[in-house]
């Protein structure tokens, strides 16, 4: 492969359209005439019965074309995306606050908001259940408990020379996307849909839309050019709005556009979950760990959604990159009456580990060490370590990453500088503190490790490639692009991606798991292979030498001397009737898990990496600022350090985000009072820290991935997992490092002013 | 066949677009100018990402003639802004930054060579806030990026490159606005509004107070609108139409800031934010440049007013608290005649002012913030956040103890208070020796705090407390500091 395009810090390819704002997202593709717009009917209590749905005003409201109900669904009611449990209108049974019970369609799309406001609906309330302990009382849960085991647990607990236990309580999380959920689905003549829809999974939209219409898949076609963010929240959240718009579209002949309104959005789409999290750790003197017993429990809402899989991955994470020699790990689904909490870049790893991070932080301050050599002390053995769900694993790499940050980092130096400073009792306390991330690469769910990808070679040279993948921001069409490019060996200005859409790729998996460019540039790269090869065997038999003799390379086939561009020899070849289009498939090899004994290899390779975070408190108020950051992460080989780079600066703010500022509220009845960005408060531009020094661990990955490169989409959102333990160390330092901070996640100013109290008091 | 006549009112709005002027009658007054760039004008560059004016993604640049004849670019929320207000304005949006040949403007360019852009989504409005900035600022610090992109969020790039493309020397290349500065300033010139009397619905812009007292004969019962950051809400969040509003904000006599012999300053009750400011910084008023500057963002502070913030009497409104402590009095006009009202009578219960219907703000006068002044806002986040609590005090300390005291709240009750009894406490009190035990307790007295979203009734009395107590603390060192030069 050409190395002048692969590994280059090439620009988003969508960089020209997005700043002109020439970009079109799918409120900006223009309506065929007659379009109607929907807007949804909410419940307003959390659980209960529906008494009465009086729709009369709605109807009769002006501009109103049409008004659904469940009753009018004419195929599936449920668009629960594994299990059931989401129905699409509510029938009789009200679940969360906010959920829809009817949807209506307009002229415009101010006629159809305001034509809601007109409903009377009567409900028979009864009491919700609001946090993991009431379910945990009540027993309710979404999906069965789940348990890894790795030795016995327990009886090394007991003879463990040190016991300690503690528990971490942890924030969900809104994604906020920019680009709010939308869909628009145009009727086609047969009976049939084209939907544009924001998501992350179009063949999950087609089934769902199909099935809701009652009418096969092939009726109903899902294209998505790129979302204006996503970060799991467009995984199974869009598909109830793309049915919707659809169903709407049928009964009226006419084209629909459902867009949620920001306050809309937020309280009907699901959220990263919330978890409480203990453990139990039995120590010797040194700080090693000899046994771990966990117990993680995640707020799932009010249906199952994927939280099986998502607190599996919890699980998974609980070790985060350190050796349990015995570990028991209790991951539990509790039902509550809250939106179903969803995917969320990092999909429960986030929650797993910070309570990992957590119990590293208090090993340390009971044997007064620096979290750092308790760290060291127990990262995964250089060669032969084993997960909690027996997956081999070797540490020397994710150890070689944490010395070079801690040397590149100066921690050492700056850790003493900053014991000096809190010990002169200053308004302002600092805090230090470096962790690392080792997260699992793969859909735990087999069957979504495979990709497809179609590619055309038109007679001018130029070459048209579709895949399975969607683009949210990520970059995944400029890396697939890059792949073909360099396989072609054409400028990459002659690759276009198409829009994602399910006639030209079906039965994709979504775009989730960090996994797009990891299955779609290998499905890429055999489609373009294919094509290479059958270019190359055309070029053999004309000039009667073997295939190798060929080159391709910068628009050029060169052979003996001797010149061929591009795209003559594909105009020739079409001539010659050689097939100019491909498709290529990938499945990931090697993986496999039995969930019944939690025991196999569910993840082909782990992306490594660390962060070192120092923060400022100031004492007075709680607030607290990231001062610097360094870090040190793995991309393997990268496909473009541009885009990683990008994937790490973003991925560390949005963890920090989640840690500090972002704080969801409900009231007593289950309403939530964090509903739009003026109470939600993601990070903005004065959170970014004040220095923040990435580098690339610039190793190619072991696994036979894409160019060895590693899936970087989740795993950097855990880095910022070090402001929060910088914040716990700058809290520490009231007691003179001898307590631990009762810290929750996030750590907003309040959380932080009475932990500082407390442990000031204590 | 019946022919029906009616009686329009025939308003109109020119504004310039593109070296073209435009001429709109009639627009509603509750159409913001996102609605109208987007549905009407089918410009859909620019993004709506909460129509609430939290996330920058609408933000247009407007283009003013101001009083010396300088052109003056400033960002705004197309999402809560009137469209008929960019009336006599150049209006700039993001698809209009390239040159004609086609090519990329600098700013453009920077963000693509420093990988500004993810999703995208956000990116129009950031490009337009950098593009106002770069006008504005010739080669701007780090910090006057954070303070022009801090109304602007994105979700996907941690912020670094959009502020390295910002700050770029590339971003500062001359580009066409550039080259045709006077030629804008004719234009402008020529499409400067006069008062229309609108008698049907819409948007009236009165220029003058007798202006206002003749549309106010039509229309006795419409409602004001200073800026309309806040109201903007009830149109897009709450769906509720306005079918006539008053905008106040180009009655002259509600314009200006003038500084009086003893220190009092008089500011015009429609002196937006950002004027606010730049007198600030203008006169070394440090701690009330720095609240200043987190009071919402730069968009906002563009539109927003002193006396719309007054008027709409929020308990988290960030004004009123400074104003108390800095024993604000306003003058009220209504087509009757003035008076004048202490800040601390004004405001009467949850969002009830002393103004009666037809009565407005004219303008504020306050003390001029010295060394004894302070003023605390504790938020979830710096950039862009309401008060959970904010505190303000204006302190003269002698010989280490408080001689004179005014204290202004903000989230502590439902109205914007001050606290009679902890300053009655705290006069004659030595402040070393003063604990922030009875302070708290002295707060407890005065007030009963909500515990809502944004934070505890306990936290925010703990907080005031400790608050207070460390600011106290620093003036009084001050205070010694400064008897020592």
């Amino acid at each position: 492969m050409s190395n002048e395009i692969m590994g280059m810090p090439k620009s988003h390819e969508s960089a020209a359209l997005h700043v002109t704002g020439a970009a079109q997202y799918v409120d900006d593709i223009p309506l065929p005439t007659g379009a109607l717009y929907a807007a949804i009917g909410l419940s307003t209590i959390s659980s209960g019965q529906l008494e009465l749905v009086d729709l009369q005003a709605v109807r009769e409201a002006e501009q109103v074309v049409d008004v659904i109900t469940s009753i009018d669904i004419p195929g599936v009611k449920d668009v629960g995306p594994v299990f059931p449990g989401d129905p699409l209108l509510a029938e009789e049974r009200i679940n969360f606050y906010g959920q829809p019970i009817f949807a209506v369609v307009a002229e415009t799309e101010k006629a159809a908001r305001r034509a809601v406001t007109l409903a009377k609906i009567e409900f028979q309330p009864e009491e919700p259940v609001l946090t993991i302990d009431e379910a945990e009382r009540q027993q309710a849960r979404v999906r069965p408990s789940h348990r890894m085991h790795k030795g016995d647990a327990s009886q090394a607990l007991s003879q463990s020379p040190i016991q300690l236990q503690g528990n971490v309580s942890i924030g969900g999380q809104e994604h906020l996307y920019l680009e709010g959920q939308v869909s628009v689905a145009v009727p086609t003549e047969s009976g049939g849909m084209h939907i544009y829809s924001s998501t992350q999974h179009p063949t999950e939209v087609q089934s769902l839309v199909a099935e809701v219409l009652h009418i096969p898949f092939h009726e109903v076609v899902v294209e998505v050019r790129r979302m204006g963010g996503a970060f799991g929240g467009k995984e199974t959240q869009a598909a109830p709005w793309a049915c919707l718009a659809a169903l709407l579209a049928l009964r009226t002949g006419r084209a629909v556009k459902l867009r949620l309104p920001r306050a809309i959005d937020m309280q009907v789409t699901g959220k990263r979950h919330p978890f409480e999290n203990s453990y139990k750790v039995g120590i010797d003197e040194t700080g090693r760990i000899q046994a771990v017993e966990l117990s993680l429990n995640a707020d799932c809402g009010c249906s199952p959604d994927l939280s099986d899989a998502i607190v599996d991955r919890a699980m998974f994470h609980a070790d985060n990159a350190y050796e349990y020699p015995h570990a028991r790990i209790l991951g539990e689904r509790w039902r509550t009456n809250k939106v179903s909490n969803t995917a969320f870049r990092g999909f429960g790893g986030p929650q797993g580990m910070l309570c990992c991070e957590a119990m590293m932080d208090d090993i340390a301050r009971h044997l007064g060490m620096d979290p750092l050599d308790v760290r060291l002390t127990n990262l995964y053995p250089e060669t032969g370590g084993t997960t909690p769900y027996h997956q081999a694993i070797d540490g020397g790499p994710i150890r070689e990453i944490v010395k070079r940050l801690e040397s590149t980092s100066d921690y050492r130096t700056r850790r003493e500088a900053i014991t000096q400073h809190n010990a002169s009792n200053p308004r302002v306390l600092r805090g230090l503190s470096l962790t690392p991330v080792k997260f699992g690469i793969s859909f735990t769910l087999a069957h979504l490790n495979q990709a497809g990808v179609l590619i055309h070679i038109y007679t001018d040279g130029s070459v048209l490639v579709s895949q399975a993948g969607t683009e949210m921001g990520q970059g995944l069409y400029t890396k697939v692009a890059q792949v073909v490019a360099s396989v072609l060996g054409i400028d990459i200005a002659n690759v276009k991606l198409s829009s994602t859409r399910t006639d030209k790729v079906p039965n994709s998996s979504p775009t989730a798991a960090s996994s797009g460019a990891d299955l779609n540039g290998m499905a890429a790269q055999n489609a373009a292979n294919t094509l290479k090869a059958r270019l190359k065997a055309y070029l053999s038999e004309r000039e009667s030498l073997p295939e190798e003799s060929f080159i391709f390379n910068q628009g050029q086939i060169e052979w003996q001397g001797v010149c061929q561009s591009f795209s003559s020899l594909v105009e020739e070849a079409y001539r010659a009737r050689v097939q100019l289009s491909a498709t290529g498939f990938y499945k990931t090899p090697e993986i496999y898990y039995d969930r019944e004994y939690a025991s196999g290899r569910p993840f082909y390779y782990f992306a490594l990496g660390a962060a070192c975070t120092e923060v400022e408190v100031d004492r007075i108020t709680g607030v607290s600022k990231v001062r610097r950051v360094d870090i040190l992460h793995d991309c393997g080989h990268s496909l473009n350090p541009a885009i990683d780079r990008g994937q790490i600066e973003g991925g560390y703010v949005q963890g920090l985000g989640w840690l500090t500022t972002e704080q969801l509220m409900w009231n007593g009845e289950g309403r939530l009072l964090t509903s739009n960005p003026a109470t939600y408060k993601i990070p903005a531009i004065s959170d970014m820290p004040e220095i923040f020094n990435v580098e690339l661990f610039d190793h190619p990955n072991s696994a036979a991935t894409i160019h060895r490169s590693k899936a970087v989409g989740e795993p950097p959102f855990m880095l910022a997992i070090s402001a929060w333990c910088a914040i716990a160390d700058a809290v520490a330092s009231v007691s003179g490092y001898q307590r631990s901070p009762q810290l929750t996640a996030p750590a907003t100013p309040e959380v932080v002013f009475n932990a500082i109290r407390k442990c000031t008091k204590e | 066949m019946q022919i029906e006549i009616e009686v329009k009112s025939l308003s109109f709005v020119e504004y310039l677009h593109r070296g073209r002027i435009y001429r709109e009658t009639d627009l509603p007054a509750d159409l913001t100018l996102l609605e109208y760039l987007r549905d009407q004008r089918k410009l859909t560059g620019t993004k709506e990402g909460c129509a609430s004016g939290d996330c920058g993604a609408c933000t247009v640049v407007l283009v003013s003639l101001e009083q010396g004849g300088e052109l003056h670019y400033k960002t705004v929320n197309a999402c809560i802004c009137q469209a008929a207000e960019i009336s006599g304005n150049a209006l700039v949006t993001v698809e209009d930054l390239q040159e004609e040949t086609g090519e990329l403007h600098p700013i453009q360019r920077s963000f693509i060579e420093h990988h500004s852009s993810q999703c995208g989504f956000c990116t129009p409005g950031f490009v337009m806030s950098a593009f106002a900035l770069r006008k504005q600022v010739k080669d701007p610090s780090t910090e006057e990026v954070l303070e022009a992109l801090s109304g602007n969020l994105c979700r996907c790039t941690g912020y670094r490159p959009i502020i390295d493309a910002t700050r770029d020397p590339l971003a500062g290349t001359k580009d066409s606005y550039d080259r045709n500065v006077e030629q804008l300033k004719v234009e402008l010139a020529g499409i400067q509004p006069e008062f229309q009397l609108v008698t049907g619905t819409g948007l009236s812009q009165p220029q003058s107070l007798s202006d206002l007292q003749t549309q106010l004969e039509h229309w006795p019962d419409a409602e004001f609108i200073a800026g309309g950051t806040d109201l903007c809400l009830d149109i897009t969040q709450n769906l509720i139409a306005k079918p006539r509003l008053i905008s106040l904000t180009r009655i002259a006599e509600l314009k200006g800031i003038v500084k009086s012999q003893d220190g009092r300053v008089t500011i015009g009750a429609c002196t937006t934010f950002s004027e606010l400011l730049g007198f600030a910084r203008s006169n070394g008023w440090s701690e009330f440049d720095g609240f200043l500057r987190r009071i919402a963002a730069e968009q906002v502070r563009n539109r927003g007013t002193i006396g719309g913030n007054l008027a709409n009497a929020s308990p988290i409104g960030d004004m009123p608290p400074v104003l108390l402590a800095l024993e604000a009095s306003v003058q009220l006009w209504s087509s009757t005649g003035e008076r004048l009202l202490p800040l601390r009578s004004f405001f009467l219960s949850y969002r009830k002012t002393a103004l009666n219907p037809g009565e407005i703000i004219k303008s504020i006068s306050f003390n001029q913030p010295d060394s004894g002044f302070f003023v605390n806002k504790v938020s979830k986040r710096q950039d862009d956040d309401i008060s959970l609590v904010c505190v303000a005090g204006s302190v003269t300390v002698s010989d280490g103890k408080v001689e004179r005291i005014s204290l202004g709240f903000g989230g502590m009750a439902e109205i914007p208070k001050t606290a009679p009894e902890l300053e009655a406490f705290l006069v004659g009190r030595s402040i070393t020796l003063l604990a922030e035990k009875p302070l708290a307790d002295c707060l407890k007295q005065e007030f009963s705090p909500m515990t809502d979203l944004r934070g505890s009734a306990d936290y925010r009395i703990s907080v005031t407390a400790a608050l207070i107590h460390a600011a106290l603390n620093s003036i009084a060192a001050k205070a010694v500091g400064g008897a020592h030069e």
